[in-house]
């Protein structure tokens, strides 16, 4: 897939998730579809483009957020090149592997994520991790865990159809 | 010699109409009962006429059902396609009197209160769950500037975290770095409320005295303490008191007045009407 394609996928998934997402709200946190896109990209197609998803779009996220920049560039990136490793170990047909790739991945990019916030945050005093974990980490992995098996399936069906493009040489 | 035929058509025509005349003169008028060779032809027709009457009956009914059908289907479509419109157009209806009464409420608080106001619709929310930010159709051109507070008619919102010519970013008061200075309307204790990731929208107001005991179902406004939010402004009620047993203090825990999942019109407050309002203001009265 080409950069241009990709930026265009991605900015078309933070536009979706910057207005209907916030309306499929389950449990109180909405689904990242930036970070969706990554793991599944990922698994599909290997670390190298994991990582080229996560870093285009984290940095559409940094532009869109305008805080912290680097945060969800840093943080998708290292979930997507980690998903692409798992990716090429596993069976990837099997529908357990996309759901435990987007659990694994959400609590690996939020964790990096609350990390890096309570780290440079001026609110991190009170920011309580315990309730960040409760309340959005766990959720939002969840969720993200359960919607990953259709939009994976979907994307492999893409790839099968040769839709996606030829992915990069992977190492 | 005999060569007049026609003279002969004559006479037997003649003859007819004279017999025929005579005949209806003599059956005018209602008779008592009809001849006999009437009655063998009725009877000999009757069955005849029974039949045919009973075919061309449901002939008749089924052109007439099927032409009912027909005109019936075209009717069932139109009347179907008139129900999408009032569908639609009660959709419509329902929006626009929802809008009206968001429009209304927002216009009260404006009549109501001594500040200058600028409207605004929330065109996009934030992309991720960390940081909750809406973006506003207003911005520099609009006369927006940063720091404004943007309030509904429900109570606070935010702030404005950063402009652009035609939008501004509002951070919200729920965003986990957000901190409001305020108080408990009952019992005037001041502390500041903040909001926090992973709170499923509720506020968190810590104390600055460890005496404070607010109560559930207690009022939470601003304080006016800070360089940002004027004094007054309603922020939400406590839902839960909770102690800290690092800081030894008690925290409360407050539902937000504004329901930032339903977010679409806000006002962001540009500057008190007059001086005389912003005297008002600093003399400690609610606006």
């Amino acid at each position: 897939m080409s950069y241009w394609v990709m930026a265009g996928i991605l900015t078309a998934a933070v536009v979706l998730q910057t207005t209907i997402l916030p309306y499929l709200q389950v449990a109180g946190v909405q689904p990242d579809l930036v970070l969706l896109l990554t793991v599944c990209l990922g698994l599909l197609n290997g670390p190298r483009e994991g990582l080229r998803v996560g870093l285009v779009g984290g940095a559409i996220l940094d532009i869109i957020t305008g805080r912290y920049l680097g945060l969800h560039t840093l943080s998708l990136a290292a979930a997507g090149c980690l998903t692409g490793y798992y990716g090429k170990r596993v069976f990837r047909d099997n529908i357990l592997v996309p759901f435990t790739a987007a659990l694994a991945a959400t609590v690996l990019q939020q964790t990096i994520v609350l990390v890096l916030l309570k780290v440079f945050s001026g609110s991190g005093g009170h920011m309580m991790m315990g309730t960040a974990y409760t309340g959005l980490i766990l959720p939002l992995a969840l969720y993200h865990a359960v919607v990953s098996p259709f939009l994976f399936g979907r994307l492999h069906f893409m790839k099968l159809q040769g839709k996606l493009g030829v992915p990069v040489h992977e190492p | 010699m005999f060569r007049f035929p026609w003279k002969r058509k004559y006479i037997a025509s003649l003859l007819s109409v004279i017999i025929l005349t005579i005949l209806i003169s003599l059956t005018a008028g209602e008779r008592e009962s009809i001849t006999r060779a009437e009655g063998i032809v009725l009877d000999f027709l009757a069955p005849g006429q029974r039949v045919l009457t009973q075919v061309s009956g449901t002939v008749g009914g089924a052109v007439g059902n099927l032409v009912r059908f027909w005109q019936l289907e075209a009717e069932n479509r139109a009347l179907k396609e008139e129900l999408k419109e009032y569908a639609q157009l009660k959709s419509q209806v329902t929006e626009l009197r929802e809008e009206n009464q968001r429009l209304r409420a927002l216009l009260d608080f404006v009549q109501r209160n001594p500040y200058e106001f600028i409207s605004a619709e929330v065109v996009a929310r934030s992309p991720d769950n960390w940081f909750r930010e809406v973006v506003i159709n207003r911005g520099t051109h609009h006369g927006i500037r940063k720091d404004m507070v943007v309030v509904t008619s429900a109570g606070l919102v935010g702030r404005v975290s950063a402009v652009a010519p035609r939008t501004a970013k509002v951070m919200l008061i729920t965003d986990a770095e957000s901190g409001v200075g305020a108080l408990v309307q009952r019992s005037r204790d001041a502390g500041v409320v903040f909001g926090q990731a992973g709170g499923g929208g509720r506020l968190l107001m810590r104390f600055f005295s460890p005496e404070a005991a607010p109560l559930v179902g207690d009022t939470i406004v601003s304080s006016g303490l800070g360089p940002v939010y004027p004094e007054g402004i309603f922020i939400g009620q406590v839902v839960a008191v909770k102690g800290d047993k690092y800081a030894q203090t008690n925290y409360a825990e407050v539902k937000p007045a504004v329901d930032f999942n339903r977010l679409e019109e806000v006002l962001v407050m540009k500057k008190p009407r007059s001086e005389a309002a912003a005297s008002f203001l600093e003399g400690g009265q609610r606006p």
